[in-house]
């Protein structure tokens, strides 16, 4: 385990490092593997992703993730097979030949059935006037 | 649709009634204790300080939901779609015209559904 996981459950910590390292190498096998089908991923720009084309942008390269990082993690367990994880993401993306700055609020909702996989995820820029 | 899903958006659209309204009682009983609620600049409320900006600090004229994607998991469900609201901060005449997406999280209690995050990200702010 390469991130510091912080306020992250410790059952989920092995999968969201999983995670963001697939997102990092863009190995779609993996990540795919972590998401459900039901994948909805709501970007911090407004787009609405599905699992496919979650996916499709990851493995396409058209966005590389170099870094990603939590900070302020809070994490509500509902019931034994839900946990609902918030705080601030800080990290980097390249795209179309630029790299961006990532600061949001971000929301994530995981279920285990059989084993657990990120169901939603949100984000949202983090308040400038904080 | 499963009953569930006929329950939760009764229940959604008890929440942006009660928001309408300005009715904090009722707005309390369909909220988690623990609930997170991200507004679309990004602050993050609990419970207390949510209840008490709808009391103090907000006007909502008009909430519309479009279509809502419900999807049930173990005793929690996920809800996710697109808000479109008129809201004014009291003090500030100004009436803001807001189209949201939306996605919140509500939670199978005794006592029936309870919302515990809603977080809503901006689209247009005119």
């Amino acid at each position: 385990m390469n991130h510091d996981l912080g306020g992250w459950p410790e059952e989920l910590k092995p999968y969201e490092d999983s995670r963001r390292n697939a997102m990092y190498a863009a190995n779609v096998k993996t990540l795919g593997e972590l998401l459900h089908d039901d994948l909805i991923y709501l970007h911090s720009n407004g787009v609405r992703d599905g699992k496919a084309s979650h996916l499709n942008t990851i493995g396409s390269g058209a966005a590389r993730y170099v870094v990603l990082t939590t900070s302020g993690v809070e994490s509500i367990g509902l019931g034994t097979d839900v946990w609902l994880i918030t705080g601030r993401l800080l990290g980097e993306v390249a795209a179309k030949g630029q790299s961006f700055g990532i600061d949001a609020v971000f929301t994530c909702f995981w279920w285990r059935e059989l084993r657990w996989r990120m169901v939603t995820w949100q984000s949202t820029p983090w308040p400038s006037n904080r | 649709m499963s009953p569930d899903e006929q329950q939760l958006r009764r229940l959604e659209k008890q929440r942006c009634a009660a928001l309408t309204s300005g009715d904090v009682k009722s707005l309390a009983t369909l909220m988690a204790d623990d609930l997170v609620h991200i507004h679309g600049n990004g602050r993050i409320d609990r419970l207390a300080e949510y209840l008490d900006g709808v009391a103090t600090k907000y006007v909502f004229h008009r909430i519309e939901r479009g279509e809502l994607d419900i999807r049930l998991y173990s005793n929690a469900a996920v809800v996710v779609g697109p808000l479109d609201q008129t809201v004014e901060i009291r003090g500030d005449d100004k009436r803001k015209e807001i189209k949201a997406i939306v996605s919140q999280t509500w939670v199978r209690k005794i006592d029936g559904w309870k919302q515990n995050t809603c977080h809503m990200h901006f689209l247009s702010v005119t």
